[in-house]
C-alpha cells in the first residue's frame, strides 16, 4: 500500500485527473516494497540523426501504481518514448526519472522533490543504468531475497529464446541478474502459473501458440517483480478472443501487484479496458494531445466490455485520437 | 509401411543412378565410347576390388588431412567471426582481407605452400584450411550481426554484460547460420585437400596424379569416385550434427 502521506501530484495537465489513483481504491497490495514507481518525464525530446524529430518536448508525471495507455498513430513516436523510459535510449534533452515513492518518504527530509532511488537519465548522466536503479531499489529495508530490476519491458512480439525452454525462456532476466538456478527456476515456475502455463513449462517456443508464446514473455517481464512494467503493443498480433482475454489477465495481475503500468497500444477498446489514464499522441513528432482518466471500476471483467459507461469512455478517445 | 516411406525417400534418387549407370555401361560396352576415354562403371568397380588396400590408405590419409583442415576452418572462422562482430571498426579494417581466402586460387599458390610448409599433411591441411575457411567466417559473422535488436535491448534491460550477451544470445541465435558455414566448408575442405595434394603427392590426389599419368583412367575414376565419397559422408556429419543441435527449435530442422 502506498503511504496515505503522498503528496497529491501536480502538473497533470487535461481532463479530470483526479481520481484516477487506482491504487487508493484497490485491494492492498501485497507487500509495500513491491508496489509501483512513479515516473517522471521532465521535458524530454527525442531527435534521431540530428533531423528526424520522434519525440517533442514532452512532460508526463505517472503516479506510482497506475495504469496508463499510451494511445497514438502509428509511428507516431510511442515505442521510442517507451525505450527512452526503459533507459535502452536517451533523450536528446530532459530527462526521465523513475522514482520510488516508499523510499522517499521512508528518507524523508532528503531534498524535497523527486529524490528516492532516482536513476536520473539524461545527456550527463552517462552511468545510471539498470544497475544503479538496481542496487536502490533492492536496498529497502525489507527487500525481497532476489535480486529484482525495478522495470520490465512487454515487446511487440514475444521474443522468446527459441533453443530454451518456456521455463528456462521465463527465468532468463534472473539468471541475467545472477540469481542461483534453484532459485529462479522456482520463481520462474511459479510465475508461469500465474499466467496459466503451468503444464507447458518443458515445452520449447516452436511448440507453442502465439497467445501462448505472449504468455511466456509476461511471465518474464514479471519474474523480476518489477515496479514499473512498460508493454509496447504487446497483443497487437494474436487474435481478438486471445487478446481481450490476456488483458483481462494482465488487469487481474496489476490489481494484485500495483506495479507502475505503461501500456502503448492504437487500439481504444483495449487502452480503454486496461487503463486508468489514457493519454493520447499525436503523429510524429509526438505531443500530447489528449490526458483523460478512464473513469471505470478497478475490477474488469469480460461483462465491462458491453457496459454502457465502457462504450462512453471509448468515443471520448475516439473522438481525441481523430484529432490526433 | 515404414519400409515403404524410406523407398520413397531413397528412390527418386536411385533411379537416375542407376539410369545413368546402366546407360553408360551399356554405350562403353557398345563400343561407342572408347573404354580409355569413359572407363566402364564396372571397370572402375574393377579398379576399387583390384587397388582396395592402395585406394583405402590413400583416402585414410585425404580423410584425415581434409578433417583436419576442416577443423582448423571451424575453429579459426568461428574465432575471426566473433572478433570482427565485436565493433564495426574491427570489421571494416579486417574483413576485406578475409574475403582474400575466398579469393585466392589455391591451385596457384600451393606451390608456395611446399616451400613454406614443406611437403606432406601440412601442405594439405593449409590447402584445405584455404579453401574452406571463408563460408565459416561470412555465415557466422552474418549469424551473430543478425541478432534480433528486441532481445538485445532484453539483454541489455537486465544488465547483461558483453561476453554473456555473446554467450547466453548471440551464438546460440547464430547456430543456423553457423552451421550453414560448415555445410559449405565440408565440401570445400575435400576438394581443397585434394588441390594440396596433387602438389605435394598425398593421399586421393597422389593416387589420381599417378593413374592419370599411366593413362589409368578406371583408377582416375575410382580415386575420384572416394573422393566424392568423403565430402558425402562429411557433409552428412554436419547435417547429424545440425539436426541435434537444431532439432528441438528450428524450423528449418522441423519442416524436413
Amino acid at each position: 500500500m502506498l503511504p496515505p502521506s503522498r503528496p497529491p501530484h501536480p502538473a497533470q495537465a487535461g481532463t479530470p485527473l483526479r481520481g484516477t489513483d487506482a491504487a487508493a481504491e484497490g485491494p492492498p497490495a501485497a507487500s509495500s516494497d513491491r508496489s509501483g514507481v512513479t515516473v517522471v518525464i521532465d521535458g524530454v525530446r527525442r531527435v534521431f540523426d540530428g533531423q528526424t524529430v520522434a519525440v517533442e518536448t514532452l512532460s508526463l508525471r505517472i503516479p506510482a501504481g497506475q495504469f496508463l495507455a499510451i494511445l497514438g498513430p502509428s509511428g507516431c513516436g510511442k515505442s521510442t518514448l517507451l525505450r527512452l523510459i526503459a533507459r535502452l535510449d536517451r533523450p536528446t534533452s530532459g530527462a526521465v526519472r523513475v522514482e520510488d515513492a516508499a523510499t522517499a518518504v521512508a528518507e524523508s527530509g532528503a531534498a524535497a522533490a523527486g529524490v528516492g532511488i532516482a536513476a536520473a537519465i539524461g545527456p550527463g548522466a552517462a552511468a545510471a543504468g539498470p544497475e544503479r536503479a538496481r542496487g536502490g531499489a533492492g536496498g529497502g529495508p525489507s527487500s525481497s531475497p532476489a535480486p529484482s530490476n525495478p522495470i520490465a519491458f512487454v515487446f511487440q512480439d514475444a521474443h522468446l529464446l527459441p533453443w530454451r525452454t518456456v521455463l528456462h525462456n521465463a527465468a532468463l532476466p534472473l539468471e541475467l541478474l545472477g540469481v542461483s538456478r534453484a532459485q529462479r527456476l522456482a520463481v520462474a515456475r511459479e510465475e508461469l502459473v500465474q499466467v496459466g502455463l503451468g503444464d507447458a513449462l518443458e515445452r520449447y517456443p516452436a511448440q507453442l501458440s502465439g497467445g501462448m508464446r505472449m504468455r511466456v514473455s509476461l511471465a518474464r517481464a514479471l519474474v523480476t517483480r518489477p515496479r514499473l512494467l512498460l508493454l509496447d503493443e504487446p497483443f497487437a498480433a494474436l487474435d481478438e478472443i486471445t487478446r481481450q482475454r490476456l488483458d483481462e489477465q494482465l488487469r487481474g495481475l496489476y490489481l494484485a501487484r500495483r506495479m507502475t503500468v505503461i501500456f502503448v497500444t492504437h487500439s481504444i477498446p483495449e487502452a480503454t479496458f486496461l487503463a486508468d489514464r489514457a493519454v493520447v499522441l499525436s503523429r510524429r513528432p509526438a505531443r500530447i494531445v489528449l490526458d483523460a482518466a478512464i473513469e471505470l471500476p478497478p475490477q474488469r471483467t469480460a461483462q465491462l466490455r458491453t457496459d454502457a459507461g465502457f462504450a462512453r469512455q471509448m468515443r471520448a478517445l475516439f473522438a481525441a485520437l481523430q484529432d490526433a | 509401411m515404414t519400409r515403404f516411406r524410406l523407398l520413397r525417400i531413397i528412390g527418386p534418387p536411385l533411379i537416375p543412378l542407376l539410369v545413368l549407370t546402366a546407360g553408360s555401361e551399356l554405350l562403353i560396352r557398345g563400343g561407342i565410347i572408347p573404354g580409355f576415354i569413359l572407363p566402364a562403371p564396372s571397370a572402375v568397380v574393377a579398379a576399387v576390388a583390384l587397388n582396395t588396400r592402395e585406394l583405402l590408405a590413400a583416402l585414410g590419409r585425404t580423410a584425415l588431412a581434409a578433417s583436419l583442415g576442416f577443423l582448423l576452418s571451424v575453429a579459426v572462422g568461428l574465432c575471426a567471426a566473433i572478433a570482427l562482430s565485436t565493433s564495426r571498426l574491427v570489421e571494416r579494417a579486417l574483413y576485406p582481407y578475409t574475403v582474400f581466402f575466398q579469393t585466392v586460387p589455391i591451385i596457384a599458390i600451393a606451390p608456395l605452400l611446399v616451400i613454406w610448409l614443406n611437403y606432406g599433411l601440412k601442405v594439405v591441411v593449409a590447402s584445405s584450411f584455404i579453401v574452406s575457411v571463408f563460408p565459416v567466417i561470412a555465415n557466422a559473422l552474418a549469424g551473430i550481426r543478425s541478432t534480433d535488436p528486441a532481445l538485445l535491448d532484453l539483454f541489455r534491460l537486465y544488465g547483461a554484460s558483453r561476453s554473456s550477451t555473446l554467450l547466453k544470445l548471440r551464438i546460440p541465435a547464430a547456430l543456423p547460420s553457423i552451421l550453414t558455414g560448415l555445410r559449405i566448408a565440408g565440401g570445400l575442405a575435400v576438394i581443397g585437400a585434394i588441390v594440396g595434394e596433387f602438389i605435394t603427392g598425398y593421399g586421393l590426389g597422389d593416387v589420381i596424379e599417378s593413374a592419370k599419368t599411366q593413362q589409368r583412367v578406371d583408377l582416375v575414376f575410382a580415386a575420384v569416385l572416394l573422393a566424392s565419397l568423403l565430402g558425402l559422408a562429411l557433409f552428412g556429419l554436419i547435417n547429424l550434427l545440425s539436426y541435434l543441435a537444431l532439432r528441438r527449435w528450428h524450423a528449418c530442422e522441423q519442416n524436413g
